[in-house]
């Protein structure tokens, strides 16, 4: 019999602003979208280090930051993180070969080419020593890590697990003809925290989701929108179940408050 | 030397991309690497090719690196000492 699991803390970047277990922010006014974030929007202690982060390791922990930025610490080897990242490090690799052409290889980019470097900036900020892994380079990769975060929370690898969505290109990348078509769509990063344990300061949704190929029986939706969907039932506080149909990739998360 | 100084902080905030700091709150004799800049080995490999484009200045082994980037000013007379002259 498979263990409760609680979906227990949100946020996301969208192009719309900024959504927490606080609520909608929009952006200020002269930022586009999620690459504009700054860091006092999301983290109220300085970080010199946030400037340098490239836009994929700069999303995903703007996301992270903000989620737990309204929920207790995680630290410890008993959190881990799952990151799915469909374009993978596609800015990064174009800004570094600029780098080389110019006669001169920046080492912090090239360290950045990594799209697991998403997943240390964020282990190392918040001390998160748990077991981690990273899904990139096809349009499930946000799908394969909230599918991977409640496997590793059901085999007891973890007791808690943040999973991190995240599409993110510098806007002069978006039209390159080297992107394949699933990973050109607007910016966005979105970060859940799964639990095995309700927690007194947590949403206390249950959570449930099954993945996995099979037949199309339902409406195909475009890319990973439907993780959406999820945040605005969080948002309205709503149960609620949502149903995918992305490539041959297909399945349903639902939630439901637990009182 | 304080010119060199001046101009030295600015470039290493700017390229390693610090957020949260100005120019005027580095101290100069602080401990560049590990320090309250947050500044990390990838970073140090930055400040070298750093180093290299603007003022044609290497740093030949690992113990004179520890001895230049000890502080911006350790730095800085390490730069004022080595580039080529006009």
């Amino acid at each position: 019999m498979k263990t409760p699991l609680f979906l227990d803390a949100f946020a996301a970047l969208l192009p719309s602003g900024i959504y927490s277990m606080r609520g909608h922010v929009p952006w200020f006014e002269g930022q586009t979208g999620p690459q504009d974030v700054l860091r006092e929007q999301v983290l109220d202690k300085p970080y010199p280090g946030f400037g340098k982060l490239h836009i994929a390791d700069r999303l995903s922990f703007a996301a992270a930051a903000l989620l737990f930025s309204h929920y207790e610490s995680c630290a410890g080897d008993e959190t881990g993180i799952t990151l799915g990242i469909p374009a993978g490090s596609f800015s990064t690799d174009l800004q570094y070969l600029e780098t080389v052409e110019n006669g001169f290889p920046s080492p912090a980019i090239f360290s950045a080419t990594l799209p697991s470097s998403s997943v240390a900036d964020i282990a190392i900020f918040f001390g998160i020593k748990g077991p981690n892994r990273v899904f990139a380079g096809t349009g499930t990769s946000g799908l394969c890590a909230f599918d991977l975060g409640m496997i590793m929370l059901q085999n007891h690898k973890a007791s808690t697990m943040l999973v991190v969505s995240v599409r993110a290109l510098e806007p002069a990348h978006m039209r390159s003809s080297l992107l394949p078509a699933y990973a050109a769509v607007e910016n966005s990063a979105y970060a859940f925290l799964l639990t095995r344990e309700k927690r007194d300061n947590g949403l206390n949704f249950r959570v449930e989701a099954s993945f996995g190929k099979g037949e199309k029986t339902l409406p195909e939706q475009a890319g990973e929108s439907y993780f959406d969907k999820l945040v605005h039932l969080l948002m309205e506080n709503q149960n609620g179940s949502i149903s995918f149909v992305t490539g041959d990739y297909r399945g349903h998360i639902s939630i439901e408050k637990e009182l | 030397m304080e010119p060199l100084i001046d101009r030295l902080k600015g470039k290493i905030i700017k390229a390693l991309k610090l957020s949260d700091v100005s120019p005027e709150d580095i101290d100069i004799d602080a401990p560049l690497i590990g320090g309250p800049l947050g500044i990390d080995s990838i970073d140090t490999l930055e400040l070298l090719v750093l180093l290299e484009k603007e003022y044609r200045v290497t740093v030949p082994d690992v113990n004179t690196g520890r001895k230049v980037f000890a502080s911006v000013r350790s730095l800085a007379a390490y730069i004022e000492k080595n580039r080529p002259q006009k």
